[in-house]
């Protein structure tokens, strides 16, 4: 048998089936006289091209549930497969012609799928059955389509004249084969089936918003405002907890997953710990980038590493001068200078011996702020020269301060709180 | 007959007057506020001069360099926090340091006073090296890098290197161990020229 009479046959098998298998009455002689001549190279165009018409208006008027799942997910994941022989629709001669790679887009995009545009028609009740299997919404059946397609893919790829009942298809929860099990719920699942037949969604919500909570768990709100019975305290309670949720809007719940949240949070801290950075480190607060705030980050630590040796090669230097009584010279000097603070190294007398407390609280003036104030110590040594010939500092604690240190450590002596170096080397 | 005295020597100029100024000038960034960074100062002070104090005056001056800069940073590890882990990286190095020095110390009279070596144990028979109770293997001593994280700079393995104890850290705690590190050093260096400029003032 030829391929034209095979695809004759079929056709007009396939529109004796009546207008509510397949193809309408009024169509019979379009398809008849094109597949009737021969096939030639014009005339497969030309029924690509019927084909890809046929599909379109059985897509736009016969929205039933079987052409629909059937087309579906007969269409393979890439879209450019052959037709899968479905009962009702095509028989089996006609399955190696080609289906249109966008019928899906097109099929989505017919008003035909917004749940309840049709339900006074012949064909609403298959609309409300889309409807139910769908959740109502364009996204649902693209959603249906990834899913199912890419699990039969193979299956369809192998046995090609094999029947698929439509109602494996169509029927059943459309998150429940392939799809994970954090996919965002649908409305619908949480609402009912009958809040759906009265409610009217518009095509585009699948761009609702996700109330994700503190943890990064996703809940979609338990009401909607959606139908015309519901009344006031239904918008009261959904305003309520619009209140207790942190309102996060994310396309596909792909930003409020953990793994998002966690990174998100992460990033927060880095750049929280960055700006502490950026205030300690001078100059870094005109540097706009991260790497090069972490190349003046670097430098800054290196320089005060490098500095702490060359101070401790200064101080090596002058160490065997180190017998000098610092505790005696600033407890005596903030007898004679009140003003100075009494930290002017960073030290005051009574940090030397915790335990050591003034009874006299005006002796000790200021804080640790004077830490590296050469002025102080010019003052402070100045007058030690004026006082006494020689740079000999004193090794006696005088004043009220001494009989302080006598009462608190009646054994110390006065030359007990000196720095001097002792016998036994600094053991690291 | 009183001589005239010359009045006391200029002030040597500062080496880095960007990091190191007078008083609160250099001592920006927030640190020094409060009693918290007061009490950290004074005891920073406390133990720095304390470590200075017993330190011999026999001693070369390569040796006295290397002794005030280990002095520097046990100083600051001990007057910082116990739960940073740069603190605790300086304090495990500056033990570990003393252990070594124990035993090398121990081992040098212990080879004084016996004159006749032991007779050799199996295991050192055999070739096998008995490691000492101090002793600590390389590779047990090495922390392997964490794995580079998604939003970290290549610059970080830097800083890994040069903050104690940020070898086996994650960025974002890297980058907090760096602002305490960095405000201890400050602090240290700020007293260290307090020191100097007070001694070569007398």
């Amino acid at each position: 048998m030829d391929m034209s009479e095979s695809s004759e046959k079929g056709m007009e098998s396939n529109a004796s089936s009546g207008p509510g298998n397949g193809i309408p009455v009024e169509w019979q002689s379009q398809f008849s006289s094109a597949f009737a001549c021969q096939p030639s190279v014009a005339a497969q165009h030309q029924q690509h091209a019927m084909m890809d018409s046929f599909a379109a208006a059985s897509a736009g008027l016969w929205a039933s549930s079987d052409v629909v799942s059937a087309m579906s997910s007969a269409a393979p994941p890439r879209g450019a497969g052959f037709l899968a022989p479905v009962p009702g629709f095509l028989q089996q001669g006609l399955g190696h012609f080609p289906v249109d790679s966008g019928f899906i887009e097109r099929a989505a995009r017919s008003t035909c799928f917004g749940g309840g545009m049709m339900a006074g028609g012949p064909y609403g009740a298959a609309d409300q059955a889309m409807g139910d299997a769908f959740g109502g919404t364009a996204e649902g059946l693209m959603d249906h389509h990834r899913n199912v397609g890419n699990d039969k893919a193979e299956e369809f790829a192998g046995n090609g004249h094999d029947e698929v009942p439509s109602s494996e298809v169509a029927g059943g929860d459309c998150s429940s084969k392939g799809s994970d099990s954090k996919k965002r719920r649908r409305p619908n699942e949480v609402m009912g089936t009958d809040q759906v037949h009265s409610s009217n969604l518009p095509s585009d919500s699948a761009n609702e918003s996700v109330h994700s909570k503190d943890k990064g768990e996703e809940s979609s709100p338990a009401t909607t405002n959606g139908g015309k019975s519901k009344g006031k305290g239904a918008k009261e309670t959904s305003e309520s907890q619009k209140e207790e949720y942190i309102h996060v809007r994310a396309r596909r719940g792909q930003a409020t997953n953990s793994h998002s949240l966690a990174e998100r949070l992460r990033r927060e801290k880095i750049s929280e710990r960055m700006k502490l950075l950026q205030d300690l480190v001078p100059g870094c607060s005109k540097v706009t980038g991260k790497a090069v705030m972490l190349d003046e980050i670097i430098n800054y630590v290196q320089s005060l590493q490098r500095q702490v040796e060359f101070l401790s090669m200064k101080l090596a230097t002058v160490n065997p001068r180190l017998d000098l009584n610092i505790e005696g010279l600033l407890s005596k000097d903030l007898l004679r200078f009140p003003g100075v603070p009494s930290s002017s190294i960073g030290f005051s007398p009574e940090m030397m011996h915790p335990q050591l407390q003034l009874s006299q609280p005006g002796l000790i003036h200021g804080g640790t702020a004077g830490m590296a104030n050469p002025d102080v110590f010019r003052r402070i040594i100045q007058a030690q020269l004026g006082a006494k010939d020689g740079s000999q500092m004193p090794h006696s604690l005088n004043g009220s301060f001494s009989d302080v240190s006598q009462m608190a450590y009646p054994s110390l002596g006065s030359q007990d709180l000196s720095i001097r170096p002792s016998q036994d080397g600094f053991q690291m | 007959m009183d001589a005239k005295r010359t009045p006391p020597p200029p002030t040597p100029p500062n080496p880095n007057p960007s990091v190191i100024g007078s008083g609160a000038a250099a001592d920006g960034g927030g640190f020094g506020r409060g009693e918290a960074a007061a009490a950290t100062k004074h005891m920073l002070a406390f133990h720095f001069l304390r470590a200075l104090s017993r330190i011999h005056r026999a001693t070369p001056v390569t040796r006295r360099t290397r002794t005030i800069r280990r002095a520097a940073y046990s100083s600051m590890a001990r007057a910082a926090s116990p739960r940073r882990a740069w603190s605790r990286a300086l304090l495990g190095q500056v033990r570990a340091r003393r252990s070594r020095t124990l035993m090398r110390r121990a081992a040098v009279l212990v080879r004084r006073r016996v004159v006749a070596a032991p007779a050799p144990s199996p295991a050192s028979a055999r070739g096998v090296r008995i490691i000492a109770a101090g002793e600590t293997s390389a590779a047990a001593r090495a922390v392997p890098p964490p794995p580079r994280q998604q939003g970290e700079p290549p610059r970080a393995e830097a800083l890994r290197r040069l903050v104690p104890g940020g070898a086996g850290m994650e960025y974002s705690s890297l980058l907090e161990e760096t602002a305490d590190y960095l405000r201890s050093l400050r602090a240290q260096v700020q007293l260290m020229q307090g020191l100097v400029d007070l001694f070569s003032y007398q």
